[in-house]
């Protein structure tokens, strides 16, 4: 199924500078607001060294929860609201022209259940998956997707040698999330 | 014709209200530890169909 809809203009908010020792250099934060479910939206693009942000987003209601990757609005409106969040690449692309991207499926919960989806290819990876390809082309990026991670990365293909900076990404990200995976849910 | 025939008769699954077990899904409780770096090793390159145009960036 193609994507027909143009999701919704997002607005840059501000910067947040990062003051650990970490690779996270600093955030750029982004808004939108979805006219079909009613719900404000966050998308956060954390950037690191070696010219890469990690993009985020999630509904601004649960801004508090600590588990607010892995919720589910369950109010429709994935494809926009996909959309939207990618609206940041272009955007960025204009400040930083070499920079390379990376999205992480967050694992689903279920808080009447108590459970939570599997870390290998989940929902929010099949639809990154799906989708990504329809927006980012192939001439800026090449676009890898990492099954068991639920990982999805457009390398800039500015970059000298993509496979040399795609293992200087791995070990970087390594570093700096390798608990990423397994999550951090709290009940 | 009976009446009776178009009586609606409840199946014995009727009760069932589950939607079933979700493979995969595991209790908060049950969450293993995984590391990134066993996850990496295998990629797939995704070719992209030159027929769409990409929306956002070429």
């Amino acid at each position: 199924m193609l994507i027909k809809t143009r999701g919704y203009p997002i607005k840059f908010i501000q910067t947040h500078p990062v003051k650990d020792e970490s690779d996270h250099l600093k955030s750029f934060v982004f808004k939108f607001f979805s006219t079909k479910n009613k719900l404000h939206y966050i998308i956060r693009a954390e950037y690191h060294k070696n010219d890469f942000f990690a993009i985020k987003f999630y509904a601004k209601k649960d801004r508090k929860s600590e588990n607010k990757y892995s919720k589910v609005t369950n109010k429709g409106d994935v494809a926009s609201i996909l959309v939207s969040s990618a609206k940041a690449i272009p955007y960025l692309l204009k400040e930083f022209p070499n920079a390379s991207f990376g999205f992480i499926g967050s694992r689903t919960i279920d808080t009447k259940t108590q459970k939570v989806e599997d870390y290998i290819n989940n929902q929010r990876y099949r639809l990154y998956k799906y989708h990504l390809p329809q927006l980012i082309g192939n001439e800026t990026f090449k676009h890898i997707a990492f099954k068991n991670s639920s990982a999805y990365a457009l390398l800039n293909n500015n970059q000298e040698d993509l496979i040399i900076y795609e293992q200087k990404l791995k070990k970087m990200l390594i570093k700096t999330y390798n608990d990423i995976v397994s999550g951090n849910f709290t009940q | 014709m009976s009446k009776k025939l178009f009586k609606y008769r409840k199946s014995a699954s009727f009760n069932f209200k589950s939607k079933g077990v979700r493979l995969g899904w595991v209790s908060l409780r049950d969450v293993k530890t995984v590391k990134l770096e066993e996850t990496l090793d295998e990629r797939e390159v995704i070719l992209l169909d030159d027929k769409y145009s990409p929306m956002l960036v070429p």
